[in-house]
């Protein structure tokens, strides 16, 4: 039984030219204390597709598809039903900390204030519950933690105190989008630490967003790997990155720095919004493409979207 | 011979009120003719301060920097001496490094009129994989991976023999990172210029340096061959930045964690300036300042190693 089980799931945005489809028909499911990667390039659909569950697409953008989570259909839910899942079942955790922390107001004040709405706590019992959670991402000092400001802290500790927040209402799912990516890998390494020891002492889901395969590789269980705003290829986290099947992922793990084998980066750019090729989006990039990609679309079958398969070939 | 000679660096910045901050505490590292040089560390180490006062552009409170030689003279408002203009750089953001009102051929002909060369902008445009047709646009006709191959078309056309690179690959997307790297080191390599190569991103520095320097609080802490610093990493925090890479070999391992941030250089800690994040700590290091241990190529500045004796790994 999934927490989240999102299909065909469509998001068309608007752009000078029309409606452009951004994120074209994607499925997936995340299950009870999971993390599940998403990986690709910027401007994939990775990130707005996950901006679509929650409402948060920009004015004029068209979601269709469904996202069954709790017996509700996120995509149906409106006004207050939506923003009641919103922060308190589903969190979500960006690159900045800063663009969810304000620069103004003390940590213990924006800790408080979002317990208090969804979880009518007194301010009292509001500030012990901030307190805790400062804990729970082992901020040094919490209760002192509580009276400063977020410049006072240093890149990592932001992140952990964005966390924080997004577990004030003990959510359910958790969506971190880029967490680590403006981070040091020491900092880096602690967060990763954090998101796996939150799954697995309080049974949070997570879903992990970010191109760095070797993130992906250090704490997923499952992955979905995105090309032009659809799934190219999805399965266990080793079995991906140990065999890929697609071209692309493929790809992306010979981009990666790694002591085997130079930096192979994949040729030519990844299309823009409205400009995605015929037939599989990725076949003028692709090595092992034949005359029938450029045609014929292909679906996601045994967890790859490509008839080719250069593994069973190769 | 080295062709960028830095000994005992020091840079101090001034603060209203405060006391000076010292970004570069007496740092030590040396680039050869020819060879790539990896230099990384955590923010607030200090990387970037010590590129600066490579290239004239901040004033040294003490040490001394050498380019082929000479001394080098920090900026003022006169150009670049004549000594100093093989001395070239590329920074983090192409946005900002380009004149975003002058033509990209006009900018790269400046450069090739700094030394002698028979090569012309086209050329340049075309080797770093842009169609000659570029010298006519503006800057912010290009994406940011493609502002950094004309950023790196405008240092090689002046005949540079050492490049620093400040952070060149971290502003682009993961897909351009790769490829301007290569470009860079390939390119480096067959001109035959040096290239200091400035990143947070340790796992790219193996992939391209020759030689991996480790900095610390505004100390260098341990250089080595890329490849030795990595296998037997002799300074506990090169082991610590090398842990906390996280590897993609579908292994499920959590990377290892270094407890604690970089100190404020404002006020550093007593003794060995890791000492109080370093797991293998003892009592010396809180008040000895560990003297640089040098054992054929590599040095290491750490109590754990002697004078004489060759390196271990520290794990």
């Amino acid at each position: 039984m999934s927490l989240l089980d999102v299909s065909d799931l469509r998001v068309l945005l608007p752009t000078a030219d029309g409606l452009q489809p951004a994120v074209d028909g994607v499925g997936f499911t995340v299950g009870e204390r999971e993390i599940v990667g998403v990986a690709g390039e910027s401007g994939s659909g990775k990130t707005i597709s996950m901006l679509a569950l929650l409402g948060l697409t920009p004015p004029g953008a068209r979601v269709t598809g469904s996202a069954g989570f709790g017996g509700q259909d996120l995509l149906a839910l409106k006004g207050k039903a939506l923003r009641d899942v919103r922060g308190r079942s589903i969190a979500v955790v960006f690159q900045d900390p800063m663009t969810s922390l304000h620069p103004m107001l003390t940590i213990g004040r924006q800790l408080t204030e979002h317990v208090r709405h969804h979880l009518g706590l007194s301010k009292r019992a509001a500030l012990d519950r901030a307190a805790e959670l400062l804990d729970l991402v082992r901020i040094p000092d919490p209760r002192g933690a509580l009276g400063r400001y977020p410049h006072q802290f240093s890149g990592g500790m932001r992140q952990r105190i964005a966390i924080a927040m997004a577990l004030g209402c003990s959510p359910d799912l958790l969506i971190a989008d880029e967490p680590t990516t403006a981070l040091d890998v020491t900092v880096q390494a602690g967060i990763l630490r954090l998101l796996d020891r939150l799954r697995t002492e309080n049974g949070l889901s997570i879903i992990l967003i970010t191109h760095d395969l070797g993130v992906l590789s250090s704490v997923a269980d499952r992955l979905y790997v995105y090309y032009a705003g659809r799934i190219v290829e999805t399965g266990a986290t080793s079995g991906i990155i140990q065999q890929p099947r697609h071209p692309y992922t493929q790809g992306l793990l010979r981009a990666l720095p790694r002591a085997e084998d130079g930096l192979t980066p994949i040729g030519g750019t990844p299309p823009s919004l409205g400009a995605v090729p015929a037939g599989c989006a990725f076949h003028p990039r692709c090595a092992f493409a034949e005359a029938s990609c450029a045609v014929d679309r292909p679906e996601l079958v045994d967890g790859l979207a490509c008839p080719i398969n250069p593994l069973v070939r190769s | 011979m080295s062709l960028l000679q830095i000994e005992d660096l020091q840079v101090s910045y001034r603060r209203a009120g405060h006391p000076d901050v010292m970004a570069v505490a007496g740092a030590d590292l040396s680039v050869a003719p020819g060879e790539i040089v990896g230099l990384v560390g955590e923010t607030g180490c200090g990387k970037s301060t010590l590129a600066r006062a490579c290239l004239g552009l901040l004033r040294p409170s003490g040490g001394t920097v050498h380019f082929d030689g000479a001394p080098v003279t920090p900026l003022g408002r006169r150009p670049r001496p004549a000594a100093q203009r093989r001395l070239q750089m590329i920074f983090q953001d192409p946005f900002a490094s380009l004149n975003s009102r002058r033509r990209v051929g006009a900018q790269i002909g400046d450069a090739l009129r700094l030394n002698p060369s028979p090569t012309t902008v086209g050329e340049w445009l075309t080797r770093v994989g842009l169609p000659e047709s570029a010298a006519g646009r503006y800057p912010h006709e290009f994406s940011g991976g493609q502002r950094q191959r004309i950023a790196i078309a405008r240092a090689l056309a002046a005949q540079p023999s050492l490049i620093v690179a400040d952070e060149p690959i971290a502003a682009l997307d993961a897909s351009a990172q790769a490829q301007i790297a290569n470009l860079l080191v390939d390119l480096a390599r067959s001109e035959g210029v040096s290239l200091l190569f400035i990143s947070h991103d340790l796992a790219i520095v193996r992939q391209i340096a020759d030689r991996t320097a480790v900095m610390y609080l505004g100390r260098v802490v341990e250089t080595g061959p890329t490849a030795e610093l990595w296998d037997t990493p002799a300074h506990p925090y090169s082991s610590a930045l090398i842990g906390a890479v996280p590897r993609p070999d579908g292994l499920h391992r959590l990377p290892d964690e270094l407890p604690g941030d970089v100190p404020d250089p404002a006020s550093p800690p007593p003794g060995c300036r890791f000492h109080p994040r370093c797991p293998v700590a003892f009592d010396r290091c809180a008040t000895e300042d560990p003297p640089a241990i040098t054992w054929q190529d590599r040095t290491v500045r750490c109590l754990l190693h002697t004078e004489g004796e060759p390196l271990h790994a520290i794990n």
